[in-house]
């Protein structure tokens, strides 16, 4: 118990020196560079940037609500489906996952998107953003489902299980576990993706950000900002994936 | 409940691994299949249990063959208990719970009768203050009476092991072989693979030797090792000795 406690104030000292280590460089840099700080000028702002980053946390929970079934669903596809269906399943995967999502945003949004007269453009960037993001969800489901040993399926079998029951008391459990972490860090991942929306004029947080900057002429005072608000959203993901890992690992 | 296997053949890739294979599983008596690794003693026994299904020749189920359509294999496999050589038990589940999930799932039992069977299958083999680890918290020789727990959870006639012992160091291998014994003595039959020779010999029964994927000879336990009947078995004898 007393080396715990004494660990725990190791590593919080430890850390307030890489912190104040890693500020006092950035500190540096910005004094050397002689800016001139006008947040005066993007507070004008406040309100638009709190819509912009509400968009965005909007826009990345509805991703994700739509890209993890659209995940599991190529994932069965690449697992279980007949030929064509595994081709084309796969074929979508390595797809989205081999080519920019920029590409992939004009290309959906201005090309397919305009022929189907899809025009708004938070729904469109919903519906992009979640064929990227599955492509990446499908990779890890299908890790995980691989990830499990062949002995344990030789056990559900030996003890006279059905494949039904096989799959909802054994693999998916086991499989879950398995993806968790990767899941966690593809959350956060999925959230800076969708600054990429901006280009086709979704108004999530880095395009109101760019607005600002056209606005104000205050450019660090504009992103600065930004950083730190995608930090608010993807920060917990991080710590949650950190969390689930020790619990994994400690499982197995 | 009789299991007989009757000139089994199983293929992997274009080997036999056990070719031409007749036995017939003794009832109240344990049968041991003994001899080098490779030679097929682990095939027999997942022909015997409906894991795999013969290429050549029939597994005979109470006089009638066993189909080998799956959803009648998992008939059969529900009446038989099966260890492995690793217990292979539910990594999410814990000790309890890995007991329960086949009495539930595969027996149709309610969750408050397969909890008293597991609680008494546990302290049985002297688990009870296990019961809510889980397999990685549990020492080697604890999994592996986990997992001939969770095999005789519904009473299964026979009990197939496949090497339940080799994985285990010797005190660990007691604690399992000593189970072993006291299921044997009352009346359980055991089909068991291994290379644990001196618990063969004081199980007794009925010793199958294989070697070289035939089954080549077939007799009991103490002639067995007083007398090697075929040149394969006087080798194989020696060797494990010298170790």
């Amino acid at each position: 118990m007393k080396a715990e406690s004494t660990t725990r104030w190791l590593s919080t000292v430890s850390l307030l020196f890489v912190l104040t280590l890693l500020g006092g460089i950035l500190a540096l840099s910005f004094s050397s560079l002689h800016w001139e700080w006008n947040w005066s000028a993007v507070w004008i702002y406040r309100e638009k940037f709190l819509q912009g980053w509400l968009t965005t946390f909007l826009l990345s929970l509805s991703t994700l609500a739509l890209s993890i079934p659209l995940g599991l669903a190529l994932t069965a596809g690449r697992i279980g489906g007949y030929l064509p269906v595994r081709q084309f399943c796969t074929l979508i995967v390595e797809l989205v996952r081999g080519t920019p999502l920029l590409v992939q945003i004009l290309v959906l949004f201005y090309i397919v998107g305009s022929a189907l007269g899809l025009e708004n453009r938070f729904f469109a960037g919903i519906l992009i953003l979640s064929l990227f993001e599955a492509a990446y969800f499908s990779e890890i489901f299908r890790g995980a489902w691989q990830s499990i040993p062949q002995s344990t399926l030789n056990s559900a079998r030996a003890i006279g299980l059905t494949p039904q029951d096989t799959f909802t008391q054994i693999i998916t459990p086991l499989a879950l576990r398995n993806c968790l972490p990767s899941l966690a860090s593809q959350t956060a991942s999925l959230i800076k993706d969708s600054s990429l929306l901006s280009i086709i004029a979704v108004s999530e947080v880095t395009h109101v950000a760019q607005e600002i900057n056209a606005f104000t002429y205050s450019t660090l005072e504009s992103y600065l900002p930004l950083a730190v608000a995608y930090l608010l959203l993807t920060a917990p993901l991080a710590l949650l994936s950190r969390k689930w890992e020790r619990s994994l690992a400690y499982a197995n | 409940m009789q299991i007989e296997a009757s000139h089994v053949g199983r293929l992997y890739g274009d080997l036999w691994a056990i070719r031409d294979v007749s036995i017939q599983v003794p009832v109240g008596e344990p049968l041991l299949l003994l001899g080098p690794s490779g030679g097929g003693k682990s095939t027999l026994l997942r022909l015997l249990a409906g894991l795999e299904t013969p290429q050549e020749g029939k597994i005979i189920v109470d006089e009638k063959p066993l189909s080998t359509n799956e959803s009648d294999l998992r008939i059969h496999r529900r009446r038989l208990g099966f260890v492995f050589q690793e217990g292979n038990l539910f990594p999410h589940l814990n000790a309890v719970e890995n007991i329960t999930l086949p009495l539930i799932h595969a027996h149709g039992l309610s969750h408050t009768a397969a909890l008293a069977r597991a609680k008494e299958l546990l302290e049985r083999f002297r688990l009870l203050n296990r019961a809510h680890y889980r397999p990685a918290e549990l020492s080697g020789g604890q999994r592996q009476r986990v997992a001939i727990a969770r095999a005789m959870g519904h009473d299964p006639e026979i009990l197939l092991l496949d090497e339940p012992t080799s994985a285990l160091d010797p005190e660990m291998s007691a604690e399992v072989t000593d189970a072993l014994e006291s299921l044997s003595q009352e009346g359980k039959t055991l089909v068991l693979a291994t290379h644990a020779t001196g618990f063969a010999k004081r199980i007794g029964g009925q010793v199958a030797f294989l070697h070289d994927h035939r089954l080549t000879s077939y007799g009991p336990t103490k002639n067995f090792f007083q007398n090697p009947p075929t040149e394969g078995a006087r080798l194989y004898l020696s060797r494990i000795y010298r170790e």
